[in-house]
């Protein structure tokens, strides 16, 4: 018994393109599927159509394979060098403490005694001066080496980027040049994090134009905090209160100034809660 | 179309690839996540050389998108469609990556694979040599979206995939696919 549909397809004749694809790579419904096969057994030229899209698709994937025989190097290099990367990510992880508390069990009050002695000891040490190590170099981006950099973004693809997938670690190739140009090669590189002056969710570049190696930790003005620049500005963006080339010009300028004027403060704006506190004392090196 | 869900199909695959891939150094999730860089490596890179990047720069990004993979699993977010979330992270990397080089480079290095291949024998060579050019002309001027979408299925994602990866709808997936196929038709044809 034919269907609504199969009558049609019979009567005004022929698969549009879409369905004869939907159906080589069955992606149609089972009803549809079923009316456009019953279709295929009585017309000829749907048929040959189909065949031929099937032919193409042959191929064209032979064709693809072939090329990538070719092209594609062997996965034991790059297996290796993910491996590589990722056991330093474990051991840095397994390097930091695990939890916020180093004890099991602690009363609310003697947890709130503590957390009041963390806080104060970080309040002191966070005022101390940089390591002799860390001092030597440079904490600003020099603007000869790196002026700033950024491609064409708009508007919308700013404020539809997931910052999953926004590039934030420069190549590795790349972070060394940069280490090089700085005249850094020696540096602890986990101490600093190659940055973007511009960053990647408002156009910036991944270029040595656009990026410098700036430290973590034993500055006032470290990533951490720039990082509350580029969301603060992004923000912005988005709210229509700001323009991206003014972004992008207010973090390629001077970010440690641009920072100050959009948080109207002259030093970093910290998370003062106690939990806060703590945390960022563990984070000390 | 498959019922098996995507989780339950990685998970068989990665089971197999961790016997192959384990490593003691690395934790759970790292070794996961090279067991999944051996399953997709191969498909995203070709992905990323169609799109137009170098093999070094798609080597490059394959290395950023399972990093970010291993951070977006430890901080245990949603696996649902794994493959689909590694090849939208690839085509979003890929893209700046060659919106940077065209920066650069001030010249745009798309069909980097079609005209860099070498054949072996010297038949196979003019045979490689004249398709290629064919299907250079006619990949070249099929709209990107289209483009994306072909290689997208050519690298087995289904429409509900492509359309995720390029953020488009199922019918624009549909349409995209049918065009190409039928441009390609074309070539073959002749």
């Amino acid at each position: 018994m034919f269907t609504s549909s199969r009558r049609r397809l019979e009567r005004h004749n022929h698969v549009s393109d879409d369905d004869v694809l939907r159906f080589v790579d069955g992606e149609l419904e089972g009803g549809r599927s079923a009316d456009i096969r019953g279709h295929f057994e009585t017309c000829w030229k749907c048929r040959t159509r189909m065949l031929d899209f099937e032919n193409t698709i042959v191929h064209f994937v032979h064709f693809q394979q072939k090329l990538s025989e070719r092209t594609i190097p062997p996965i034991t290099g790059p297996l290796a060098q993910l491996k590589a990367r990722l056991e330093a990510r474990v051991q840095e992880r397994r390097a930091k403490p695990r939890g916020v508390f180093p004890f099991p069990v602690l009363s609310l009050s003697a947890a709130a005694v503590f957390v009041v002695v963390l806080a104060v000891i970080f309040l002191q040490l966070s005022n101390r001066p940089a390591s002799r190590a860390l001092r030597s170099y440079a904490f600003e981006p020099v603007p000869v080496l790196t002026p700033g950099q950024a491609v064409s973004i708009s508007r919308q693809q700013v404020c539809s980027s997931d910052s999953t997938t926004t590039p934030r670690v420069a190549a590795p190739a790349l972070r060394k040049r940069v280490f090089e140009a700085y005249g850094m090669a020696n540096a602890p590189e986990q101490d600093f994090e190659v940055d973007f002056l511009i960053t990647p969710e408002l156009g910036g570049a991944e270029t040595m134009r656009n990026l410098w190696p700036e430290p973590y930790y034993n500055t006032v003005w470290n990533a951490h905090v720039k990082d509350q620049l580029e969301v603060r500005l992004r923000d912005l963006v988005c709210s229509g209160q700001l323009d991206i080339r003014t972004a992008q010009r207010d973090l390629s300028d001077g970010w440690v100034a641009a920072y100050q004027r959009y948080f109207k403060s002259q030093a970093p704006v910290r998370d003062q809660t106690p939990v806060a506190l703590l945390f960022a004392f563990f984070k000390q090196p | 179309m498959s019922d098996v869900p995507d989780s339950v199909a990685l998970d068989q695959f990665v089971a197999v690839r961790l016997e192959e891939t384990r490593s003691e150094t690395l934790d759970h999730i790292g070794n996961e996540v090279t067991a999944l860089f051996s399953e997709f490596r191969g498909r995203i890179l070709r992905y990323l050389i169609c799109l137009g990047l170098s093999v070094q720069d798609s080597e490059e990004v394959v290395q950023e998108v399972f990093l970010l993979l291993y951070q977006h699993l430890r901080e245990n977010r949603a696996r649902t469609n794994l493959r689909g979330w590694l090849f939208r992270v690839a085509h979003n990397l890929g893209l700046k990556k060659r919106m940077g080089t065209l920066r650069t480079n001030g010249q745009d290095s798309e069909y980097f694979l079609l005209a860099t291949d070498a054949a072996p024998s010297p038949e196979e060579q003019v045979l490689m040599k004249q398709q290629q050019k064919r299907l250079s002309a006619v990949l070249g001027a099929l709209p990107e979206q289209d483009r994306s979408c072909l290689y997208l299925r050519a690298e087995g994602l289904r429409y509900r995939e492509i359309a995720e990866v390029l953020s488009i709808s199922l019918g624009s997936v549909a349409q995209s696919l049918a065009r190409a196929v039928k441009r390609l038709n074309h070539v073959y044809q002749q």
